[in-house]
């Protein structure tokens, strides 16, 4: 298994009375697997996710359980060796394109960056790199993009920018948080077919956090329903599709508009 | 290119402007400038016989074509008290008024921005919180009050330097600059307090920011986010308040220097106002004017530089 979380709570201490935002939440993800977390706002999926890619802070919240990425415990390993698998195994792209980039660095520099903290490149072996995967992300004339700041492009190519980003080190793990609500509806199947043909081809396990049940459908392979902070339901995406155990689960899927007419 | 182009134009514009109103300003101010000057031997024939010699018998565009043109030509006229060229009093003053802005503001730069990356780094720790309370008291206490504390901790008590003792750049360079590190303390510290002030809030705005995190997921320390990514960003509002700061220090600096008895532009301009020599103050209003509008066009480009979304 490539990534275990284990009865992870998540409890905030910013304010006066604690306030627990996960309950026991338990995952498995396995190499080149999609699994899709679904749940309205305040469900505790992003949470659960920015846990997982080590992005919450240490400091203002308690967290038991343990999230285990080849065997390390993510929640309780040093800093440095954390730090080690960010953006090098376990990467993470975000909702707001328009405000996850560095409004002042380069498309280029910003794209590259994993490769300048995690490896010895040279300048130049970096540059084929990102050219590459900016390639691959498909995006038209890299070379040119490369050298662009970020308000210069539009929201479906900042989004690929993060994606490339992201998986400029292949790593083993994706996590995409609402990647696409921000897009309008071209661009979202675009991005989700992107996902997939990086699923594929690089064999990156992608844990995909969503609102939308039918991008869930149309990407994933497993999902978990979330509400307050509970697993609801988990199982395979026919399971539950076609056989929903819980009621949440049914309105969710009741709530997907019709595409017919 | 053409943005540079057009933001110096209007810079010219704005000087003309500004050396315009200055000028009008002078010459609306009731008081008549060879009246003053002939005092009680004034007589009717004496009084219009140096009315006409003074050119204030011509018109007022006229006297202001006649003086800008002198002004930028070098000729900034004669001073009615001192009867000597305005140019001659003034340029020998103007490195001491400089070197104490620009030594000031180096000051400023180099305490408060690493001070203000600390507090931000350290925020609600007992660094943060001391610097804190401190910046409140040194930012509320005014250049001629910690001036004159200055003055009697290092020059009396320490005796690092001697008060008043000021030694002119045309003798000894060394001894000049050592004497003007004390007055621009007093300038710097309440100007160092804001910007850390400013810094540290603008640092911990950017720190909550969506770039932020994903700097963070690509794997990089604390350090790595501070100095590359958020500092730049952190920095947009600083230097425009740097540029407000480099202009306030340079008109400022007339009142440190009564402090500490410097003879620099702030001296003169004092005297001249009272004597009512309108050629030396309208100069000098017009020189620290244009000193303004340069550090104004300078912010503007550096901008450019700092800030993308800008070009």
């Amino acid at each position: 298994m490539l990534l275990e979380v284990k009865d992870l709570n998540i409890e905030f201490h910013d304010h006066l009375t604690p306030e627990t935002v996960v309950y026991d939440f338990n995952l498995s993800l396995k190499e080149g697997e999609i699994v899709g977390i679904v749940g309205e706002s305040g469900s505790g999926k992003t949470m659960s996710a920015l846990a997982i890619a080590g992005l919450l802070n240490r400091k203002d919240m308690k967290k038991s359980g343990e999230i285990l990425f080849d065997g390390k415990d993510l929640l309780t390993c040093k800093r440095s060796e954390l730090r080690s698998y960010q953006g090098n195994d376990i990467s993470m792209i975000f909702q707001e394109p328009m405000t996850s980039l560095n409004p002042v660095k380069k498309i280029g520099a910003q794209v590259e960056e994993s490769l300048k903290i995690h490896t010895n490149l040279t300048k130049e072996e970096r540059y084929q790199k990102a050219i590459s995967i900016l390639n691959d992300v498909e995006i038209k004339d890299p070379e040119s993009v490369y050298h662009k700041y970020p308000h210069q492009l539009s929201g479906g190519m900042r989004q690929r920018v993060m994606i490339a980003s992201a998986m400029i080190l292949e790593p083993k793990i994706l996590i995409a948080d609402e990647p696409t609500t921000a897009l309008d509806v071209t661009i979202q199947a675009q991005i989700i077919k992107l996902l997939k043909k990086l699923n594929k081809q690089k064999k990156t396990s992608i844990l995909f956090i969503s609102h939308d049940l039918s991008l869930v459908r149309t990407l994933c392979h497993r999902a978990i329903v979330m509400k307050q902070g509970y697993i609801l339901e988990e199982g395979n995406i026919e399971e539950i599709f076609e056989h929903p155990k819980e009621a949440y689960t049914k309105q969710l899927i009741e709530a997907i508009p019709a595409l017919e007419l | 290119m053409r943005y540079i182009g057009k933001k110096f134009v209007t810079m010219l514009i704005t000087i003309l402007l500004v050396s315009f109103f200055v000028f009008v300003a002078f010459a609306v101010i009731p008081g008549d400038p060879a009246l003053s000057k002939l005092g009680t031997e004034a007589t009717y024939e004496k009084l219009e016989a140096l009315r006409e010699e003074m050119g204030l018998n011509e018109p007022l565009l006229k006297r202001y074509g006649t003086w800008i043109v002198g002004f930028f030509t070098g000729d900034m006229g004669t001073s009615y008290s001192y009867d000597m060229p305005v140019k001659d009093m003034i340029l020998d003053k103007l490195p001491i008024t400089i070197t104490l802005t620009v030594m000031s503001f180096l000051m400023i730069v180099a305490v408060s921005i690493p001070l203000g990356i600390y507090t931000a780094k350290h925020q609600g720790k007992a660094a943060d919180k001391t610097i804190f309370v401190l910046n409140q008291i040194v930012m509320a206490i005014p250049p001629f009050f910690s001036g004159i504390l200055i003055t009697l901790l290092f020059g009396l008590v320490f005796k690092l330097f001697t008060p008043g003792g000021f030694v002119s750049y045309t003798k000894s360079i060394p001894d000049f600059l050592a004497y003007m590190v004390f007055p621009c303390i007093a300038v710097a510290l309440p100007k160092i307090a804001m910007t850390v002030k400013l810094l540290r809030t603008s640092l911990v705005d950017e720190s909550k920011k969506d770039y932020v995190r994903t700097a963070y997921s690509k794997g990089n320390d604390k350090n790595g986010v501070f100095f590359g990514h958020m500092l730049k960003n952190a920095m947009i509002p600083v230097i425009t308040f740097l540029g407000m700061i480099l202009a306030d220090i340079a008109a400022g600096s007339i009142i440190i220097e009564q402090v500490f008895n410097i003879p620099g532009l702030g001296r003169i301009l004092l005297t001249s106002i009272s004597n009512r020599d309108y050629p030396v103050v309208q100069a000098i209003i017009v020189w620290l004017g244009i000193f303004v509008i340069v550090i104004n066009f300078c912010v503007d480009l550096l901008y450019k530089v700092v800030d993308p979304r800008m070009r």
